[in-house]
């Protein structure tokens, strides 16, 4: 019998729960053949016996769900050796240390064992002090802080890292890397300086971590070879090139006694199939001769295959690569404000699945931020539980899956969907991969890039979601946070997202009664909400995140602002005869890209949106 | 200084590609004014800034030219004698269409059409007919510059590898045909044909062109040798020889330097020009233009370049006695020569006469926008530079201009006023925060608030300047910077009132050490950053804008 009292964890996990330990007699029994959980209640005495240390957390979740039960007694068999949670902390938002130790426990209640924080430079190494410079970089003792924190939960914490693309950030600081640079945040193979920067890198990782493991990216590395290496060496075979150079870091991994694993992408787009995220592209025909070595994890990743027989072709085709396949899915959180959790639903049924009848049993669920992190930590959080259960169950009915929630997060689950329907305003449908809540808010009032697709009845839509998520916050406890900041910004798109259309036709029908009303009523309302939502934005990012970056949201969210008051200033000038004409009203509106289908898209980045310069 | 040579062209080039697309009123202005100058020809940089019909996404919200639009501007022109060339690109430098995936099929990588793709052959057809329709003139400007990785993405992944330089000539080969149909001489900038024999670089040491790619440029092609970075002439003289060597009929185009910031540098521009233009005349390269280029968002106005521009025109009709010069453009514009050249002034405000080397600087705009707590362009602030802004925002106000051009000094006078306080605002603060000087940090907050104040004047003040030269589209990036840059300061402010009201405990962007802006040195060296070093995106962040 074990006695919680010397636990830190076990006692904080308690307190969070609200069990009081003095009311029951705990037993904890670690036992590796078991394969999960075997929970047990005979009044007062309750057994855990555990085959991972995170289990014991998962199983106190179980207890309180019946904890008013007199006798019970519960198993639990898991699949999966690793389930865990990647973190991206490198889009402007770095997770401050907080946020991070509030996952890791919710990560302990459900059971996941594993988290990765996606470091592109954001982490210090010895002697680069330009790398992660001005980003919110991690410190060394903050990552050995946090590896000790998760370690206390048996959470294994794995560095995620990159050692070939999506280098941008390190690699735009010319003046200390353009030698090893060969174009577009693409690092120059075959170079000796190369893996200089690279060993500094990986030797920062054991340094900070515990883990034997490091992911170390490789992912979407599209120019390889094509900058200053093609300069140098001329035209090489990419897979070649591809397969060296992981040799090469592979070796500096072992060095510091780590085992790699790398994103399966580019092995299979250089075997044929260019589009590895594109649902439509047929890959029965890809030369997947080569193999990755043995001591190389490859992850299959997919966000977007719906259907079960689209991720076992993706599975079949990684299997002739690698004997050791990992999955990763996705709880979407990028390039939108609002979760899209049906998409992620949808994604993570059929490929865990199929990862289960394949026997891959390493799986974990990214969270990216991509184009700013203008998204919650935690909003899409209910699809990471989803994952913990699939560790356990074949069929998660949406009525466990929401106790459960409730149960781990502290959020009301039924609460975090209604986030969710921020994306289907109008006739839109659900269930793909589109923003509007992002383009109605940034897109330019006077140029209305998206106003193709603007429906009479946006507005009132985003009225009543405002309403239920102000309901939402009042019960949201420690994530009322994220219910106000996300029925501000409805409450923009209530008066915002039918506006252009609004304007146009007012300009169009020479109804200047109209225009005045807008120039001086509706904008000047509508600049005072975002300035209301920009507050409570800055409440959430400060919650969840470091200071650095926010600088981006600063200018987005200005500048949005002064391009406000510029339509109310051409409106005015033109109705006081000061401008014969508005020529951005005069534009016709076409559907963004050419698609004239759709009743929503997914927009391009944020500049993008506001503007078709650069 | 050269015999009397007569040349049969002298040109200014405007660049309307860069968000700022001149209005028609202004372009009418424009055309009169360099007419009066002794000019005879106007260029028009146009990427993707002319209407093209059943093309809808080429260019955009971008302000495009109509077709209508051109042929009154060039009909304009025509009645006073000058004739209009459009410039526009077809190999590199078109990467606003790429945008839009019916575009992004033919696009090579980066900002490079697709060689040998007949869609892509499609597209420059519509170009020259179009530009057929529209002017008078039948010569155009084909672009081809700077296709650094030319061949190298979906090319590549297609054809496999093919030297660079003959894509080049056979994608140039097939416009050559395509113009002919249409009459036109074509002209094209002359730098590739150098870069394949240097590593990527222009003007460098390898001049020998070898004969099968020379015998390979097409009968109705001539080169433009472009130069906007020397102020000697043995340099201008040279390269004339180099580009003579790969085929004889070169064009020059020099440069009144006007990219990547708020302000001219006519002080350059006057002696580069000088030389190079000494230069043409002595090689008998009769075809000289002058480019106004805009990049980065075209923050300067072409009217502050009236000095260089009317310095260029005097040197290319034998005119070098300055006091002439200077009287002539008197004559012209109603301002004082010497008055005008202060618009010069926020480039170096604080440099020791004469501040003429063989870079040109742009403090204005990294002063401008670097960020006040996360200090990216810090190190190259130097004692008495806020001072020198103090000085200069002074010396513009007092200006003796003309109703016509007293919004450009207004403008800048503005800027200089602002940077006045913001120069060293974010290292003051630092210093501040990390001494724990509270005292000062008060104070620091009245100077973030009249900085907000002078901010938003200036913003006023620019707005105006663009509205009146300019078509309103691309303003909405200006207004996303200042708007971003006014928010941004207000937030800085917050955080300080914050910190000293103890609500904040410390303010984290402030205890990060600041490291030099390129990266050379990681101490402090007060180097300047230079012209082509930065951009908007990389001034206002490390992070992803």
């Amino acid at each position: 019998m074990s006695n919680c009292k010397n636990d830190r964890a076990v006692c904080c996990i308690l307190r969070q729960l609200g069990i009081y330990e003095d009311d029951f007699i705990f037993s904890f029994v670690e036992d590796k053949t078991l394969k999960g959980i075997s929970l047990t209640k005979m009044e007062k005495e309750i057994k855990i016996i555990f085959s991972e240390r995170v289990f014991l957390f998962r199983a106190l979740g179980l207890l309180k769900e019946r904890i008013d039960e007199k006798v019970f007694s519960l198993e639990e068999k898991s699949r999966f050796s690793m389930n865990g949670v990647m973190l991206d902390c490198s889009r402007n938002a770095v997770a401050s240390i907080e946020t991070l130790k509030d996952i890791i426990r919710q990560m302990a209640l459900m059971g996941h064992n594993t988290l990765m924080i996606y470091t592109e430079d954001t982490y210090e190494v010895e002697g680069e002090p330009y790398f992660g410079y001005m980003r919110g970089r991690y410190s060394t003792e903050e990552l050995q802080l946090i590896d000790g924190y998760a370690g206390e939960f048996g959470i294994e914490l794995i560095p995620c890292i990159q050692t070939l693309g999506h280098m941008r950030q390190a690699l735009k600081w010319n003046g200390v890397y353009g030698n090893i640079t060969d174009s577009d945040g693409i690092l120059l193979i075959g170079e000796e300086n190369t893996y200089r920067f690279i060993e500094s890198m990986i030797k920062a990782c054991r340094k900070a971590f515990k883990s034997n493991r490091i992911h170390i990216g490789m992912d979407e590395a599209h120019f390889m070879g094509r900058g200053k290496y093609y300069d140098k060496h001329g035209d090489r075979k990419l897979t070649e090139l591809f397969y060296e150079h992981l040799a090469v870091v592979n070796k500096i991994c072992e060095k510091y006694g780590f085992k790699p694993m790398i994103w399966g992408d580019m092995p299979i787009r250089q075997a044929g199939c260019e589009g590895y995220t594109d649902s439509s592209v047929d890959i029965s025909g890809l030369d997947l001769k080569l193999k990755m070595p043995d001591d190389i994890n490859f992850i299959y990743w997919d966000y977007y295959s719906e259907t079960e027989e689209r991720c076992e072709e993706f599975i079949l085709a990684h299997e002739k690569i690698s004997n050791n396949i990992m999955f990763a899915g996705s709880a979407w959180r990028y390039l939108n404000f609002a979760p899209n959790l049906e998409q992620s639903f949808l994604s993570t049924h059929s490929a865990l699945k199929m990862c289960l009848k394949h026997n891959i049993k390493e799986v974990f669920v990214t969270l990216w931020g991509d184009d700013g992190n203008e998204q919650s930590y935690f909003t899409p959080w209910p699809v990471v539980q989803l994952y913990a259960e699939y560790n356990f169950y074949d069929n998660v009915s949406e009525e466990h899956l929401a106790k459960r929630f409730n149960t781990c997060t502290g959020g009301i689950y039924e609460d975090f969907c209604t986030l969710e329907v921020l994306n289907y305003p109008g006739s839109i449908a659900k269930i793909k991969d589109q923003n509007p809540p992002r383009y109605l808010f940034y897109q330019d009032v006077l140029l209305g890039q998206y106003d193709y697709y603007v429906e009479a009845g946006y507005n009132s839509y985003y009225d009543e979601c405002s309403k239920k998520l102000r309901k939402c916050e009042k019960r949201a406890g420690k994530y009322d946070y994220i219910f106000s900041s996300m029925a501000a910004l409805c409450d923009v798109l209530a008066e915002k997202s039918e506006l252009g259309v609004r304007l146009k036709k007012a300009y169009d029908a020479k109804n200047f009664e109209e225009m005045k009303n807008i120039a001086e009523v509706t904008i000047p309302s509508i600049i005072r909400n975002v300035r209301k939502f920009r507050d409570c934005f800055y409440i959430q990012w400060m919650h969840e995140a470091k200071i650095f970056g926010f600088e981006v949201m600063d200018v987005r969210f200005g500048g949005l602002m002064r391009r406000l008051s510029t339509a109310t200033d051409r409106i005015n000038a033109f109705l006081k005869g000061e401008i014969t004409e508005i020529p951005e009203l005069c534009e016709e509106r076409l559907p963004y890209n050419g698609q004239k289908d759709e009743k929503a898209v997914l927009s391009a980045n944020w500049l993008g949106i506001i503007s078709t310069s650069f | 200084m050269y015999n009397r040579f007569k040349f049969s062209r002298i040109g200014v080039m405007l660049d309307c590609s860069r968000n700022g697309v001149m209005n028609l009123p202004t372009l009418k202005r424009w055309i009169d004014l360099i007419k009066d100058f002794g000019y005879n020809t106007l260029l028009l940089y146009l990427e993707d800034t002319y209407e093209i019909e059943s093309r809808p996404y080429f260019g955009h919200l971008r302000g495009k030219y109509t077709q209508n639009e051109l042929k009154e501007v060039d009909d304009y022109a025509f009645s006073k004698g000058i004739e209009v060339i459009p410039c526009i690109q077809t190999l590199a430098h078109i990467d606003t269409i790429f945008q839009w995936s019916e575009y992004k099929k033919i696009c090579d990588c980066n900002d490079i059409l697709l060689v040998g793709e007949e869609e892509t052959y499609l597209l420059i057809d519509d170009m020259l007919k179009t530009l057929s329709k529209t002017f008078r003139s039948r010569c155009v400007n084909i672009g081809m510059d700077e296709a650094h990785m030319l061949g190298r993405g979906k090319y590549l992944d297609k054809n496999g590898h093919r030297k660079n330089s003959d894509l080049m000539l056979e994608h140039l080969s097939r416009i050559s045909g395509l113009a002919k149909n249409y009459n036109f001489e074509l002209t094209m900038w002359g730098d590739m044909f150098f870069r394949f024999l240097n590593n990527g670089k222009y003007y460098g040491k390898n001049t020998d062109v070898p004969k099968e790619i020379k015998d390979r440029i097409p009968d109705n092609v001539n080169l433009v040798y472009w130069d906007y970075y020397s102020l000697e002439k043995e340099h201008y003289d040279r390269e004339i020889k180099a580009h003579k060597g790969v085929k004889d009929g070169i064009w020059f185009a020099g440069s009144l330097v006007s990219w990547n910031d708020f302000v001219p540098d006519n002080t350059f521009s006057i002696k580069a020009c000088r030389s190079a233009i000494s230069a043409c005349a002595e090689n008998g390269v009769s075809d000289i233009f002058f480019t106004i280029w805009g990049d980065d968002g075209a923050e300067c106005s072409p009217f502050s370049l009236l000095p260089s521009l009317y310095f260029a025109a005097c040197f290319a009709k034998g005119i070098t006695d300055q006091n002439i010069i200077k009287k002539g453009f008197k004559e012209n514009t109603g301002i004082d020569f010497d008055s005008y050249m202060l618009l010069d002034l926020p480039n170096t405000p604080n440099d020791d006469e004469p501040f003429i080397e063989f870079e040109t600087y742009v403090a204005d705009k990294y002063l401008f926008y670097n960020d006040c707590f996360l200090g990216k362009y810090d190190d190259t602030i130097r004692e008495g530079d806020a001072a020198a802004y103090k000085l200069a925002a002074e010396r513009l106000a007092t200006v003796n201009t003309t109703p016509e051009y007293e919004y450009i000094f207004e403008t800048i006078s503005l800027l200089c006023k602002v940077l006045s306080i913001k120069t060293d605002i974010g290292m003051r603060t630092r210093k501040a925060y990390l001494k724990g000087n509270i005292n000062a940090l008060e104070q620091i907050v009245t100077d973030y608030s009249e900085m907000i104040k002078l901010t938003e004047k200036f913003y006023d003040s620019f707005c105006y300047r663009w509205m009146y030269e300019n078509k309103p589209q691309g303003f909405e990036v200006q207004d996303v910077r200042i708007g971003g840059l006014i928010q941004r300061m207000k937030h800085c402010r917050k955080r300080l009132t914050a910190y000293l009201r103890g609500e904040l405990s410390k303010i984290g962007e402030l205890e990060e050490q600041v490291l030099s802006h390129n990266g050379t040195d990681a101490s402090l060296t007060h180097e300047k950053a230079t012209r082509d070093s930065f951009n908007w995106a990389s001034v206002v962040t490390s992070n992803r804008l």
